[in-house]
């Protein structure tokens, strides 16, 4: 049931302003869109596609793209109406005639858009009179005169006038959609033109043409010079390359600078564009310097604040599915020499799936779209961010599905040249011909509700968005005025739909205010203003009026702000020439305010001082990695052994009270010590046997007195994986003091080992140390366990082996007294294990890990530091993990399993990863990778339909699976633990922490407070290509409260930021304070000093 | 007519249908074998098998119903298993009388097929037909021998490639890169470590070097490179047709837009075997001269492509391509797209002339034949005068496609012709050549 539940008021305030007033709010439960059927509401709608031998997918590479919408008010009745572009046909035009009826115009308002390819919808009142109009792009098989952009403009009386070509925008490109901002700020609205190339380039060729420049390809911006608008495309710095394949802008402010930035998002191997506005009538694309890794063949894209922290967020769709089958059946797979060329060719790194860019406000973003829960809505167009259920946070609905499955593995492999082979006649009717064979899969939307903290939950069913379609443009709007937004979807083939939004109906807590801004002279509607709504819970909201979302569509309405069960505080409005208006009183509560520009005062820059005075140094001592493939090793592994230095090591060498540093190295480098001077700088200490140990790969070493002789000797541990025959280069170094001069030892016992780790420990308590050698695994072995050492000491640095098999895949190692018995314990991490404690008692290893650990989290532990976190006197624990930004989301229920038996007897271990989609766990690895290492099964899998639906069982035969060894992982938070008399209790940290995998933590009283602090930082550079680069964390300062709560601090907040993939972070001694050193993989070590201000 | 007169004129009358009969029968039983061998091909394109797999499954499939063949006729057609490398280990099956032997052949041809193949079940329906025509144990000493077959095969290091580190692309503008469209994996970078059949190592016929990388336009690499890139520009039609006929890429990546598909053709290995059913057939070989004829073929084709990709993994020299548009001109494009793995020397090359020096002994050095391997996948039928004739013309072709160098050709000729000879004396005392 439906209520009319609201009743308007309009009353003039002395400010004249209008107030539209709800009295009622009738609380309901639950959150419900309707769809209303064409029929009642008049929207009858269909982009329809004729595939013919001269329109198809062939002739035109965005066929099956569709079409868009836009939602404007165009008679000024306070009625939002609707626009479709149709493909092949007549665009056409709704009027809202309330009560979410429409009326069908298009004939009466004189548009005739019949002719050409249809594309994007924009709306702005292009001619400063107060009506808006429209501007539908073309593109298209079609010659340039036929595929000219047209701009129709209002005559006040549903009537308009097609003059683009008088304006100067009758603009030629394959254009898909457009934008208008003020981007130079002399008041009047200029236009961003977003074009496509037809033909297609490849990545070699792409190469080329990136340099290159195309008028039919290239996207162009224009400036309104007030009389007409010019092409400035490249005094602006817009790039106009035959390889932008444009398909979605966006204009925000994301630096908050006051001055529109806008991003492009692109297909194909071409990467974004993130337009930085340079205040000087230029641009800046920062797209590489600001985002680490972005959306493959991106489509449609939309910004919004997610996090209500000011910061205005980015997302990108793309088309991985999100049901095993169809990601069986589409993906292609991992080619690391394709994605290297890539790369090679300037390319920036990109992965096919959604993301979700967080705004971090220090000019950087973080892809945190697998953690959101967003990433995978399979081959999908408009991404809408917008409050759907007035709770005061920004949700998401996405569009998709494509005409044809053309990317699907059998069409390529064994369709189309069967078909091709038998059809008779030219190659064009063939193809044609073929295509008509080729299968479509019509899509369900998605809807997503913010949860806040960062999280997205798929209510599409619950929602009502249980229908399939092809759907394409789409756009929110308020159609019904009744306070919150309804959903319009351009469709393929299919009635277009509107779904009525039920939220003000039938849940409670659905508060909203809607705001709509007017100014006189130039840009009536005030497009490029920010209004920020200051609520009384102290939530900030901020909403920009930029009427270009999503894909090909727009809106240009009142700003509408959830509010929950919240009421407005103040209401602050950022005009688009950056003047400032603040109101606080008559501000209606579930209800409409136009606001009339009266402010002349410029907005002062919000200068947030930092946390921290931070100054940055390098140190002259640079990481050089050899940049191997493990895969190329173990083809099926589930992510690299390498990529694991530096590891710092901090030693007083020469006891002057300066930490010195040891930093491992790579194989061709030699690991080198660096002695602290009293200025703070580092000299390189002349190593010489040091220096001629570069063809190991070092992993981590250990400083200690081993032979008793008061100086500190070292232990070096050798490992290295994607290096060929590595043999006599894993074996692990001693070299013993002699007068600061490190010798090596010829007595150490060998061991081949891809070693990870090395703990000083007195474990047999005869008053010498001993040395715990974690061993993370056997080359070309993973997984499979292999014993790690102990290396018992006669007191003169003499040492005997001894092998312990407790512990699998060691990671990192850690000796402390945990339970204040005057005993230390040894704590061991490892990958798809659990954690363990192990002691040393009456003779015996013992293993104590249940005594302190009350449940076994295995997770893919990289790291942990210990220290007293919340002040009761015992020692805590911080450990790093994998992190759950990523599509695996293991549970204790459905955990991920890694099978390493030898399948097909050949005396070398496979090991097959599984985890749980939608309930079910099935491989990781796709029908070609599996076939090309278990040979036998490419008889058992020919087609990849055949492989499409399979789990392991189905797989291989049931014994094999039955009796695999196997192990697994069922949590993947980096987490800490709090030690309550002994036993280790977990913690959850701040959601941030998990947004990529931590390989280095540092426990520090940052801000002086008394309180321990925590920085985590980490990141994996190379992975599997499906997985992609994860470089998404720039360190993750969490301030303590001494109490064992942790709040995270944005980079911006703190100024503490550290890009790439760091491996080692440390706390320094030097002369007159303590400096963060941070170690990063093939890079130079960065030295932090932190001072508070 | 006396009695005795008439019964020896029936005699004779019968005698003349009866070896009209016989060799028309030879002649269909020869044809159906070769049949059966382009199922075979047909399979293989189906799967998209690369040219070095293909030769191995030709080899031990024909190598199957060859050791059938020899159990019947062993003065002549002696077992291959006393001559390889490799010894069998396991003993032969106990030979079983057979009555129908054409049917015996194809069976073991086919049935081992199966067995290896991918998608060999799609030989089924043959197979089927084929049981009719034999007994429960003549079928099943077959399958015994092709299992024996298959079991020696597996030995051969072909199950254990997967064990072996994969190949990543070096640096340095000399090496070999991954080429367009589809940057795909080179083919099969350890396929040396396979035991060859007659070899005595992958390198036993060591090429020379390929002349060395130097762009200095006075050098005879650029000289090289340059003809290249002449002969493509040139655009010369019968050169374009030489360069289509010899082709022979299983998997070429056409795209557009998001359509991405392979068009499939027999590998280089897969048009020689097509030869040599052709001059079978019109040589009127008989059925066992033909088994022996495409088994010798496909086992030299096995040991030629195990020398010519030794070679290439280790000169893993660039493509043209990538040189050209690197230096000369980044749009330029090879007639023929490149295939996946390094240039040096030119396996077509290798091939070819190691399967004219075969088949030019069995059937003459003048035998003249219209090639029409190529039909099915639109390209004109080829006339040659001799197989030597045609191997010049499919080694050339890489030159006029712009994927191989002039030196990788010449190599390529040298090594497939020293492997075909030494094959060739290490036979002839076994072999009615």
């Amino acid at each position: 049931m439906v209520f009319k539940n609201h009743l308007f008021f309009i009353m003039c305030g002395p400010k004249s302003i209008l107030f539209l007033f709800v009295l009622l709010a009738f609380p309901l439960r639950g959150q419900k869109f309707e769809l209303i059927a064409p029929k009642k509401s008049g929207i009858t709608f269909e982009n329809t596609l004729r595939e013919t031998p001269k329109e198809n997918i062939i002739t035109y590479e965005y066929f099956y793209n569709g079409g868009g919408v836009a939602a404007g008010d165009l008679n000024n009745d306070g009625l939002t109406d609707l626009i479709f572009t149709s493909n092949q046909d007549q665009s056409r035009i709704y009027l809202n005639t309330g009560q979410l009826q429409f009326e069908e115009i298009t004939a009466r308002t004189g548009i005739n858009n019949q002719n050409g390819w249809k594309t994007g919808i924009a709306l702005a009142d292009v001619n400063n009179d107060g009506w808006l109009d429209i501007y539908i792009s073309h593109s298209g098989n079609y010659s340039k005169n036929n595929r000219r952009n047209k701009l129709y403009i209002n005559q006040k009386d549903l009537t308009f006038k097609e003059e683009a070509k008088k304006y100067g925008i009758d603009d030629f490109g394959y254009t898909s959609q457009a934008a208008f901002f003020d981007y130079d700020k002399d008041g009047d609205l200029d236009l961003f033109v977003l074009n496509h190339n037809t033909k297609l380039f490849r990545n070699f060729d792409a190469a080329y043409a990136k340099t290159q420049q195309d008028d039919d390809a290239g996207d162009r911006l224009y400036e309104n010079t007030g009389n007409g608008f010019v092409d400035v495309t490249l005094k602006a710095g817009i790039l106009s390359n035959p390889i932008g394949y444009g398909l979605g802008v966006v204009v925000t402010d994301t630096n908050n600078d006051g001055w529109p930035d806008f991003y492009v998002s692109n297909d194909y191997v071409e990467e974004d564009y993130l337009y930085i506005n340079n205040q000087d009538g230029t641009f800046s694309n920062l797209l590489k310097e600001q985002m680490s890794c972005i959306s493959n063949f991106s489509m449609g894209v939309d910004a919004g604040d997610i996090n209500n922290d000011g910061l205005l967020d980015l997302i990108t769709l793309d088309m991985l599915p999100q049901d095993n089958k169809r990601q069986k059946l589409l993906y292609a797979p991992d080619n690391f020499e394709l994605y290297n060329n890539m790369v090679d060719n300037g390319f920036h790194h990109q992965s096919m799936r959604n993301m979700l860019q967080l705004n971090n406000g220090n000019g950087t973003f973080s892809d945190i779209g697998q953690l959101a829960g967003i990433s995978s809505t399979d081959w999908s167009w408009a991404p809408l961010l917008a409050d759907f259920n007035n709770d005061g946070l920004i949700d998401l609905y996405i569009t998709n599905g494509y005409g044809r499955d053309m990317i699907n593995r059998d069409v390529m492999k064994f369709y189309i040249d069967e078909r091709v082979k038998f059809i008779e006649g030219n190659s064009d009717k063939k193809m044609f011909e073929a295509l008509q064979g080729i299968q479509s899969t019509p899509l369900q939307n998605y809807f997503y509700l913010n949860k806040g903290n960062l999280t997205f939950e798929d209510k599409t069913q619950e929602a009502g968005f249980q229908g399939t379609d092809f759907s394409h443009g789409a756009i929110y709007s308020d159609l019904d005025n009744d306070g919150d937004l309804e959903i319009v979807v351009n469709c393929m083939n299919a009635p277009a739909k509107v779904f009525k939004n039920l939220s003000r109906e039938t849940a409670s807590a659905s508060n909203y205010i809607r705001v709509k801004l007017t100014q006189e002279n130039k840009n009536i509607f005030a497009i490029g203003s920010k209004i920020t709504v200051f609520t009384s819970g102290g939530e900030k909201l901020v909403r920009e009026l930029t009427p270009t979302h999503g894909f090909q569509s727009s809106v240009l309405e009142p700003l509408h702000f959830g509010l929950g069960n919240q009421k407005v505080d103040s209401l602050q409005i950022q005009w688009n020439d950056r003047t400032v208006q603040t109101l606080k009183e008559g501000l209606p509560f579930n209800g409409f305010i136009e606001v009339q520009k009266e402010s002349t005062r410029l907005a002062k820059r919000e200068t947030s001082k930092p946390l921290f005075s931070v100054q940055y140094d390098t140190i002259n001592q640079p990481h050089k990695e050899l940049l191997v493939n493990d895969f190329k090793v173990q083809p099926l592994l589930p992510y690299m052994i390498s990529y694991h230095g530096p590891k710092i090591k901090k030693v007083d060498l020469n006891q002057d009270g300066l930490d010195d540093l040891f930093f491992t190295s790579s194989e061709g480098q030699a690991p080198a010590l660096l002695l602290q001077k009293t200025d703070g700088t580092f000299v390189k200490s002349d190593q010489p046997h040091l220096e001629a140990s570069s063809y190991y790969e070092d992993t981590n070493a250990a400083f200690f007195d081993a032979d008793g002789d008061g100086d500190l000797d070292l232990y070096v541990v050798s490992g290295g994986y994607g290096a060929p025959d590595a043999g006599i280069a894993l074996e692990d170094r001693f070299y013993t003091n002699a007068n600061g001069v490190f010798t090596p030892s010829e007595t150490l016992p060998k061991d081949t080992q891809v070693g990870s780790v090395a703990v000083p420990w007195d474990f047999d308590q005869d008053g010498d140390l001993d040395l715990f050698v974690g061993t993370r695994v056997k080359q070309s072995e993973f997984p499979k366990g292999a014993p790690s050492l102990i290396l018992s000491n006669d007191g003169q640095g003499n040492f005997r082996q001894i092998k312990i098999p407790y512990f699998d895949r060691v990671t990192d190692a850690l000796l402390a007294d945990f339970d204040g018995d005057q005993i230390k314990e040894l704590l061991v991490l490892g990958d798809w294990t659990h954690p363990k404690i192990f002691g040393f008692r009456n003779r015996a290893f013992v293993d104590l890990t249940e005594t302190f650990f009350s449940e076994n989290l295995s997770g893919w532990w990289n790291t942990v530091k210990s220290d007293d976190i919340d002040g009761d006197g015992d020692l805590d624990l911080v450990m790093g993990n994998w992190g759950t930004n990523n599509q695996f989301k293991p549970s204790a229920e459905q955990p991920m399993e890694l099978f390493y038996g030898d399948f097909d007897n050949n005396g070398y271990i496979d090991p097959i990863w599984c985890y749980y989609i939608k309930g079910v766990s099935y491989p990781f690895v796709l029908k070609d990778e599996l076939t090309d290492q278990i040979v036998s099964l490419r008889k058992k899998f020919v087609t990849y339909e055949s492989y499409s639906d399979m789990t392991l069982e189905e797989i291989l035969p049931e014994p094999q699976v039955k009796n695999s060894p196997k192990c697994s992982t069922d949590f993947l938070e980096t987490t800490w633990f709090e030690n309550k008399n002994g036993k280790f209790t977990r913690r959850k940290l701040p959601i941030e922490a998990n947004i990529s995998s931590v390989h280095a933590i540092s426990i520090h009283d940052y801000d002086q407070d008394g309180n321990k602090d925590i920085f985590l930082a980490g990141n994996v550079p190379y992975n599997r290509v499906r997985i992609g680069r994860r470089e998404t964390s720039f360190g993750v300062y969490l301030s303590g409260d001494g109490k064992g709560n942790f709040t995270y601090l944005p980079n911006w907040k703190t100024d503490l930021a550290v890009h790439g993939s760091v491996r080692a972070l440390e706390i320094i001694q030097a002369k007159e304070q303590q400096k963060l050193v941070v170690g990063i993989n093939n890079s130079k070590p960065i030295i932090i000093t932190v001072k508070n201000e | 007519m006396s009695k005795v007169v008439r019964k020896t004129f029936l005699l004779f009358l019968f005698a003349l249908f009866f070896q009209s009969h016989l060799s028309f029968g030879q002649r269909s039983k020869s044809k159906a074998y070769i049949a059966d061998l382009k199922a075979i091909t047909d399979i293989m394109v189906y799967d998209v098998t690369s040219p070095v797999a293909a030769a191995r499954y030709y080899a031990y499939s024909t190598l199957a119903s060859y050791e059938i063949l020899t159990l019947q006729e062993n003065e002549k057609y002696p077992s291959f298993f006393a001559i390889f490398q490799r010894p069998l280990k396991d003993p032969l099956p106990q030979r079983v009388q057979l009555k129908n032997e054409a049917a015996a052949y194809r069976y073991a041809l086919l049935f081992s097929a199966s067995k290896l193949l991918p998608s060999g079940k799609k030989l089924i329906p043959r197979i089927e037909s084929l049981k009719q025509e034999l007994e429960e144990k003549e079928m099943l000493f077959i399958e015994q021998m092709a299992q024996t077959v298959i079991e020696y095969a597996n030995q051969d290091g072909f199950l254990q490639l997967n064990n072996l580190k994969r190949y990543t692309p070096k640096r340095g503008p000399a090496f070999w890169q991954p080429t367009k469209p589809a940057y795909m994996a080179p083919v099969e970078p350890n396929w040396n470590s396979l035991t060859p059949f007659f070899l005595k190592s992958a390198d036993q016929f060591l090429t020379k070097p390929p002349v060395q990388y130097d762009l200095n336009p006075a050098s005879d690499f650029y000289k090289l490179l340059l003809e290249v890139k002449e002969v493509t520009d040139e655009n010369d039609e019968e050169k374009n047709e030489i360069a289509a006929f010899w082709d022979c890429n299983p998997y070429a990546i056409s795209q557009i837009g998001h359509l991405e598909f392979g068009l499939k053709k027999i590998s280089p290995g897969g048009h020689w075997m097509g030869i040599a059913g052709i001059a079978a057939l019109k040589a009127r070989l008989n059925l066992n001269k033909t088994i022996f004829t495409h088994t010798l073929l496909a086992l030299v084709l096995h040991d030629a492509f195990i020398a010519c990709w030794d070679e290439k993994y280790r000169s893993d020299r660039v493509r043209p391509e990538t040189v050209i548009n690197r230096h000369l001109d980044k749009r330029w494009n090879p007639l023929l797209q490149t295939p996946p793995f390094p240039e040096y020397v030119s396996g077509h090359s290798v091939v070819s002339s190691a399967s004219a020096e075969i088949l030019t002994l069995i059937f003459g050095p003048n035998f003249s034949f219209r090639d029409t391997t190529e039909k099915e996948f639109g390209l004109k039928t080829r006339s040659y005068k001799s197989f030597n004739q045609a191997a010049e013309e499919a080694c050339i072709s890489r030159l006029y496609g712009g994927i191989h160098y002039r030196d990788a050709i010449d190599e390529g000729v040298e090594q497939g012709k020293k492997v075909a000879s030494f094959i060739i004396a290490k036979t002839k005392a076994h072999f009615p050549y």
